[in-house]
């Protein structure tokens, strides 16, 4: 990534990129520039009612199969013994993984100063937020005794008794519950400049009022900048961690078990790795929709794709790499039952199939972006978003099921099929995010309209400085 | 101090930083510019200096830190201990993880609230508002205020220099 | 401290929303009609079940609350008794244990023993009389059916009256029938049951000279020699039997059984010697076997030249496996015993004699007893005869006294049709089944729980049956009802019992008959009536016949044979509506909710059928269609059917649950049939398979202890291996309660498990466990705390067969806690890996991380809405489980709090023994529970024993359960089915 970070590198590759596409084309004045990025605000897409109409009837079959779990029992469900985890964790593991993309790209390539992102770091903000939505709903829908959630919360209960911080699962409270709030607060921070010029641009008082509430009376004063810029970078600085936290906590749900397939100390990184590779394949299916509608060519240009699709090259490289040490890990261990499950039922099992499907696409997708061309190639790029995204469901699925259903004793083994309320909970989860998406691009500025300004005002500064000196962006 | 301040508009970044330069290279304080993105540039000019919130973030995420541990502790080592997995009540190891957590709560939930405090947000109103047109300072104008002048001749220059680095109007208000 | 231990005993409140949404009831059809079934139950049995219906025989003062009282009892099955002690809490049964003083029990319990508790309570259960399709009283009954209004009807000597009904051992019933033939000299009575063969009395008269029936003495026996007998799980007297040769077996490791048998049973997995082979083929292997014995064992009369042409008509299998047993069985002359399965033909049944003599084991390891059964193998035991009087239309008034016959008879009587032409019929059952259809009168009948009478068992001892509880649907007995045609309408059973016992006992003896009377009362057998052993000699000619026929006959070459197998659970159909007993798996196939054409791979291979397809089953012009089932060590050309299946009676539960065996049986082949077409159909059922995996993978040696045994005796001189300490990863602080003091463990014994599965009946009836139904079995969602693990590994056509009892381990380092987020599963200071009910909010994590799998999950709210009678029958000492809450084996804690109380009141320094409710019922005395800190207790021994070890040891969960690893004998030795290791 330090290769593309670098503005000016001679002779490399990432310079030659860096050259062709700039971050943004030549813009407009502020006042037009606002008014483009704004208008989405104003004026509805007739597509978009449509949309979001469909995610909506989406969402209340999600709604529906959640009262049918809690009116029944977690029975309505594929669930058994041994699988007694199945489709609602492998979306739980999906989502949040899905979510890490947004605070990967705005944080973490904040502090690197990867300028880059800020034309899409809204977007995969937003992404974040929704996504988490969804993981948070998972785990309790999940519980045999959904209305004691709480007590997974450390409270003074009258029983006196409390939860069991030696197991993986209040961590994983901690963990994501920190983790969506501090990805709200940052994307709120984000947006506050934004809303004060949405304020200040809405037509008519009701809207006024409303962005100028959220905007919190923000005037973007010196002061107010001078402290709004430390809070921000703080908070990216906290943000970033979390990348690494809260997947590999989430990891530790499976290797702190002795399950065969789950007992394994490479998850925390592999699982952080699989999350960021399966977040920008769904970046990437959300930013150039957006990007054709809403005709941002201008801010999203073919070097975002560009690097976007470099970093689904590493990532998944690095999974491929995760894949292969698991399985060799597997094998060196000499454990027969760790072999079994890794070597055999893995590859030969009854769920073999997924296994070989979720391989291949992940391994083998991002291999294209080897190739320039096709790493600005719009069509390309959303076909690899579309196949990773789900052939990431799948690895989690294989993970969890192709794991459980052969444990230790071949006498438990029995396989899992899911039942209606299962898809409907899968379906319905990915409605809700589409729902909240659609109604994040109708109301909420989903291009950082200040920051844009910013980096235009940096380039233009760059272009008039002749000696070259990398430009230290001091935020 | 004399009232009334003055308030100048400018079109464009950079009139608003040679306004800034030229009225800082004659001292005069009292100083405040609103722009719709970031200027860092105009602060050393203006003597401003780095914000304190890091202090504080680290003091809360201290805090965070000793919370998320002690409430660990307190429930499984003092409180209620109980046999579990044949493991030890206090497990070190296993309390690391929340308690990572809680400290990156804590600070995060400073760092945020810190600046609402510091910058006395919400705060829906002030009298620059009253300015005609001083809302595109959220879009595309550039404002500089200016609140401290010895003398009325002293305004005038002051008002004299904005001038000169372009300003689109500038006007003197009660406000 | 006391508070953790308040916590794992799991209080009886639950959070609100837990028992509403009936949404899945559709779901669960079957449990929907046991709702149904609610209304029969007696509205006042609900709230307080104990005032109404309070059995006389106790004083109220005697009821304590809380305070179970056990009485002594008699279950009789094919009229056999089987003793049983039975709990009472406040006047309800609420479990049934075996009686220690009873032959037939030794203090253990069959499943079937076991579930007969829920019959008891079962909702179907008729609930009203009939006349007709009117209601009816028992006095109306009586006005009708005793002798002046009946002898109008049947004539003054009766000749228009039969009764028929299952065969009795009861002295009661005798005189009773006595006495009604003494009031109609021309009525006649009729015995069925369709598992009863005459065979074995028709071979003791031509062979002995008089009806006489083996028995065997396990105890003295170093060889036992199976010939189609499961004798170990099934039979009048299989808890004895397996009792006395597992004694055996472990005091004299040598001990060894050898089974030649057509289906894989129970006393088969044990074997160390076990043939497949065709029902037909049985009878030239025990000529061939008898062949090889040698001169000097070779029974008189023998001929020599007669059974060498069935010893070379002998698969090189079948031969090597009698070459190998009768060398055996010659080296344990007079220590030996060679059993024949009852539903061979006679002929088989006077070799087995004549060898048995021949080895002197008669007088040694086997005598023989008059039989039990009235009129045993006589001809009123032939229901063909019925039929054809039913059908020349001679018959008046028909009396069916139990049994169900319009189901169990043969197919060619077509006894419903002939049944349902007579012009007044009566009756008296449980349920309102095939037979009740077809009657006019319908009486209900009493359970053995709610009723006076009495039993012998197998070796003749008699028993008194006493009635824990007063009738819940008013029924009467088979005694009342003789009674009435007899003439004595008015006097109750019991009355009817102590006349019996006094006339028995003689005039005069009316003090004694008192003391007597109570004694037997109390211990459940009346002691000194057993039956006369008798020796007599085998008469030659009759071998020389026998063997003759048999090589006459030979082995239905080439042809496929049919065999109607009882079904392990339902018997006869008997309990097909008892829930238990449906989910229960079968010992060998695991196998529920069904049954199933049984066929050996190589069979299935040829038909080009496997588990799940649907066959046709043709014989003669007889046709079923019957899912098939692929079993390895089946043997070939072979088909096992089980009976009891196909049920189309009223009763919810077992109707439509398999098909009826009885449409292929006719009265000339009621037990086998050959020249069997099997054709596929192309259609698919899907069996519920309680474990559809049954091979090992190579995982013998960490799963069942393969070779441990060996390991330790290699180094002999090195102690078994080091037992890890008690103390958990802390040391236990001193316990104000005491309850620190012991640490529980339990060691069971797979080398004399024969996985007849009576302990998971046993803890489900203990524990209150629910039933899932077919579908939740197929969904893998059974909910048995307890659960018996069968392997079959090795060449499919000579497999081992690996059997495990499974439940939680009580690992000392238990996987499941650490992994729960809500402390809802804990340690206890005496080793007891607790579940906290109330606590669980159902993750399910805890089961993910058992290695065991022996964690269950409360998917549904499975106690909604079972009838109120069913609620009678649940443990009062064991919350009933909410929805959503994990659940497993708590070895029995309940017991070991009571045991621990009753030990502190008392002030005893260790506490008293606890018997958990698996090892209460074990027939072999596979289970044994204690606490390790007690060094002199069997468990603490049997930790140290070589063949010790503990399932998946490598894990280091450190479990408070171990296996003493199973001897393979024979291996080695001749290799023979892929046995050595």
């Amino acid at each position: 990534m330090t290769t593309i970070a670098a503005p000016r590198r001679d002779g490399s590759r990432a310079h030659a990129q860096l050259e062709r596409y700039p971050i943004m084309r030549e813009l407009p004045d502020e006042g037009t520039l606002t008014t483009q990025l704004l208008a989405p605000l104003w004026t509805s897409q007739p597509a978009w009612k449509w949309l979001f109409l469909a995610s909506g009837a989406l969402s209340l079959l999600f709604l529906f199969a959640m009262g049918v779990t809690f009116a029944r029992g977690i029975g309505a469900w594929g669930n058994n013994i041994p699988v007694a985890w199945a489709y609602a964790i492998t979306d739980f593991v999906w989502w949040i993984g899905i979510g890490h993309a947004g605070t990967f790209i705005s944080a973490f390539l904040l502090l690197l100063h990867q300028r880059w992102r800020a034309s899409i770091n809204r977007l995969a903000e937003a992404m974040t937020l929704f996504a988490l939505v969804n993981a948070s709903l998972f785990p309790i829908l999940h519980l045999g005794r959904p209305w004691f959630f709480y007590w997974l919360i450390p409270y003074p209960a009258t029983t006196g008794v409390w939860p069991n911080f030696k197991s993986s699962l209040p961590w994983d409270v901690a963990a994501i519950s920190t983790y969506f709030t501090v990805s709200l607060l940052f994307w709120y921070l984000g947006l506050v400049p934004d809303l004060a010029a949405a304020r200040d641009r809405a037509p008519g008082r009701t809207r006024r009022r409303v962005y100028g509430v959220l905007a919190l009376g923000w005037h973007g004063s010196g002061t107010e900048w001078r402290h709004y810029r430390v809070a921000y970078t703080l908070l990216a600085g906290l943000a970033t961690p979390l990348v690494v936290s809260v997947h590999s906590i989430v990891s530790l749900d499976f290797s702190i078990a002795q399950l065969p397939g789950w007992h394994s100390t490479i998850f925390p990184p592999y699982f952080v790795v699989g999350a960021i590779y399966s977040g920008f394949a769904m970046v990437l299916m959300l930013m150039l929709p957006v990007r054709h509608v809403f005709r941002l060519h201008d801010v999203i240009t073919r070097r975002h794709l560009d690097h976007i699709a470099l970093l689904l090259l590493v990532t998944g490289s690095l999974l491929a790499y995760s894949y292969l040490c698991e399985a060799f890990g597997a094998w060196y261990s000499g454990d027969s039952f760790e072999r079994y499950t890794m070597l055999t039922a893995r590859t030969r099992g009854p769920y073999a199939a997924f296994f070989w499907i979720m391989t291949a696409v992940n391994v083998l997708t991002p291999q294209l972006f080897w190739w320039a061309k096709l790493r600005t190639n719009v069509v390309v790029l959303f076909l690899a978003g579309v196949a990773i995204w789900l052939a990431m469901w799948l690895e989690r699925f294989v993970i969890i099921v192709a794991s459980l259903n052969r444990d230790f004793l071949p006498s438990s083994w029995h396989l899992y099929a899911p039942t209606w309320v299962d898809w409907s909970l899968l379906v319905g989860s990915i409605g809700l995010f589409s729902f909240l998406f659609l109604a994040f691009l109708r109301w909420l500025p989903f291009v950082p309209v200040s920051e844009v300004k910013r980096e235009q005002r940096e380039i233009a500064s760059e272009s008039r400085d002749l000696d070259g000196v990398a430009p230290e962006v001091a935020r | 101090m004399t009232r009334p301040r003055l308030v100048a508009e400018f079109t464009t970044a950079d009139a608003l930083q040679s306004a800034v330069d030229a009225l800082a290279r004659e001292h005069y304080r009292g100083l405040e510019t609103y722009a719709p993105f970031d200027m860092p540039e105009l602060d050393a000019k203006l003597g401003r200096r780095r914000s304190p919130l890091g202090w504080l973030v680290v003091a809360g995420g201290v805090a965070g830190l000793i919370i998320a541990y002690g409430i660990q502790w307190w429930a499984n080592v003092h409180s209620y201990p109980l046999y579990v997995g044949g493991r030890p009540a206090h497990a070190i190891p296993a309390f690391i993880p929340a308690t990572f957590e809680g400290t990156i709560l804590a600070a995060a939930l400073t760092a945020f609230f810190g600046v609402l405090i510091m910058l006395r947000l919400p705060k829906l109103w002030i009298p620059e508002d009253e300015i005609d047109g001083f809302s595109r300072a959220s879009i595309d104008r550039f404002w500089l205020t200016a609140s401290i002048f010895a003398s009325d001749l002293d305004r005038e220059h002051a008002a004299e220099l904005m001038r000169g680095a372009g300003a689109r109007r500038v006007i003197a208000t009660e406000a | 401290m006391s508070r953790r231990y308040d916590e794992s005993d799991g209080t009886r409140e639950f959070p609100p929303g837990v028992a509403d949404p009936p949404a899945w009831v559709s779901r669960r059809d079957f449990l929907t009609l046991l709702g149904a079934g609610a209304a029969l139950a007696a509205g006042a049995c609900m709230r307080r079940p104990d005032k109404p219906i309070l059995p006389y025989v106790q004083a109220p003062a005697d009821v304590v609350p809380g305070m179970p009282l056990y009485y002594a009892t008699a279950m009789p099955l094919d009229g056999y008794a089987t003793g049983v002690l039975v709990r009472s809490d406040t006047g309800r049964p609420t479990k049934v244990e075996g009686n220690p003083d009873h032959p037939a029990s030794l203090g253990a319990s069959g499943a079937l023993e076991q579930a007969s508790l829920l019959e008891l309570y079962d909702p179907h259960r008729t609930g009203a009389m009939r006349a007709g399709r009117r209601r009816t009283t028992w006095g109306a009954f009586k006005a009708g059916f005793a002798p002046p209004a009946l002898s109008r009807r049947v004539g003054a000597r009766g000749a228009g009256l039969r009764v028929l009904m299952p065969p009795t051992t009861s002295p009661l019933t005798a005189s009773l029938l006595e006495r009604l033939r003494e009031t109609y000299p021309e009525a006649r009575t009729y015995f069925y049951a369709p598992l009863e063969s005459p065979a074995r009395i028709e071979a003791s008269r031509k062979a002995l000279g008089t009806a006489l029936v083996p028995q065997y003495d396990f105890r003295a026996a170093d060889v036992v020699v199976a010939l189609d007998a499961d004798v170990l799980a099934a039979g009048p007297f299989n808890l004895r039997y397996a009792r006395e040769w597992a004694d055996r077996r472990r005091t004299e490791p040598s001990a060894q059984l050898h089974v030649v048998e057509p289906t894989p049973t129970p006393t088969g997995t044990l074997a160390a010697r076990r043939l497949g082979a065709t029902w037909s083929a049985i009878g030239p292997i025990a000529a061939a076997l008898m062949d090889t014995l040698g001169h000097d064992a070779r029974p008189t009369g023998h001929v020599a030249g007669a059974s060498t042409a069935s010893l070379a008509a002998l698969t090189p299998e079948a031969r090597a496996w009698v070459s190998a047993v009768a060398a055996d069985l010659a080296a344990h002359a007079g220590h030996s015993i060679i059993v024949c399965g009852e539903r061979q033909p006679a002929e088989v049944h006077v070799l087995t004699s004549a060898m048995n003599d021949a080895l002197g084991n008669v007088g040694a390891t086997v005598w023989y007893t008059p039989p039990a059964v009235l009129d045993d193998g006589g001809p009123a035991h032939d229901l063909a005869a019925l039929a054809a009087e039913l059908r020349s239309g001679a018959v008046d008034t028909l009396v069916i006294l139990e049994g169900n016959p319009c189901y169990a008879a043969p197919a060619d009587l077509e006894l419903s049709r002939t049944v349902g032409a007579v012009h007044n019929t009566v009756y008296l059952g449980a349920y309102d089944d095939e037979t009740a259809r077809v009657s006019a009168w319908h009486l209900p009948a009493a359970h053995y729980l709610e009723s006076w009478g009495d039993a012998r068992a197998y070796d003749g001892t008699t028993s008194l049956i006493q009635p824990i509880i007063a009738p819940l649907h008013d029924g009467r007995t088979t005694d009342e009802v003789l009674a009435v045609l007899a003439g004595r309408p008015n006097d109750s059973a019991h009355d009817l019992l102590r006349d019996a016992w006094n006339r028995q006992r003689g005039p005069g003896a009316r003090m004694d008959g008192e003391s007597d009377w109570n004694d037997a009362l109390r211990r459940g057998v009346v002691s000194g009536s057993a039956s006369a052993r008798s020796t007599p000699a085998i008469r030659a000619d009759a071998v020389a016949q026998a063997t003759a026929a048999l090589a006459a006959r030979g082995a239905t070459r080439g042809q496929i044979e049919i065999g109607f197998v009882p079904g392990r659970a339902v018997h006869d159909g008997r309990f097909a509506d008892n829930g238990w007993l449906q989910e229960l798996p079968d010992p060998v196939t695991k196998l529920t909710w069904d049954n199933a054409a049984l066929i050996a791979p190589a069979m299935a291979a040829r038909l080009g059928v496997a588990t799940n397809d649907v066959v046709t089953l043709r014989v003669g012009d007889r046709a079923l269609d019957v899912p098939a089932l692929v079993v390895p060590g089946h043997a070939d050309g072979a088909v096992a059917l089980a009976m009891g299946y196909g049920r189309q009676g009223a009763e919810a539960v077992a109707r439509g649950v398999g098909v009826s065996a009885n449409a292929l049986r006719t009265s000339s082949a009621p037990h086998m049939a050959s020249t069997v077409a099997v054709l596929p159909t192309g259609r698919r059922h899907e069996l519920a398979l309680a474990q559809t995996h049954w091979a090992i993978e190579g995982r013998g040696s960490s799963i069942v202890g393969e070779g441990v045994e060996g390991q330790r005796s290699a180094a002999s001189s090195v102690p078994p291996r080091k037992r890890r300490p008690l103390t958990l990863y802390e040391p236990n602080p001193p316990s104000p309660d005491g309850f620190g003091a012991d640490q529980w463990a339990m060691v069971i014994d797979l080398d004399v498990c024969t996985g007849c599965s009576a302990c998971v009946v046993a803890c489900q009836a203990e524990n209150n466990i629910p039933v899932v139904g077919k579908d939740g079995v197929m969904k893998s969602r059974e909910m048995h705390w307890l659960r018996i693990d069968r392997y079959i590994d090795g060449p499919p056509d000579d497999p081992r067969f690996e059997t495990q009892p499974m439940l939680c381990q009580h690992c000392e380092k238990a996987p499941c806690e650490y992994v729960c987020p809500v402390n809802a599963t804990v340690h206890s200071e005496d080793g007891l890996n607790e579940m906290v009910y109330n606590r669980c909010v159902g993750t399910r994590f805890c089961s993910n991380n058992c290695p065991y799998k022996v964690r269950r999950f409360n998917w549904f709210d499975y106690n909604a809405e079972i009838a109120e009678t069913e609620r009678m029958a649940k443990n009062p000492e064991v919350t009933i489980r909410a929805r959503g809450v994990m659940e497993k084996c708590t070895f029995c804690v309940q017991r070991i709090r009571d045991a621990q109380m009753a030990s502190r009141l008392a002030g005893d320094a260790v506490t008293r023994p606890v018997v958990t409710a698996c090892q209460q019922s074990c027939p072999t005395h596979a289970i044994v529970f204690g606490s390790l800190t007690d060094a002199e207790s069997e468990v603490s021994r049997q930790f140290g024993d070589p063949r010790s070890f503990s399932a998946l040891e490598e894990l280091g969960t450190v479990p408070r359960v171990r296996y003493l690893a199973r001897r393979h004998d024979g291996d080695g030795t001749d290799g023979a089915g892929g046995r050595a290791r």
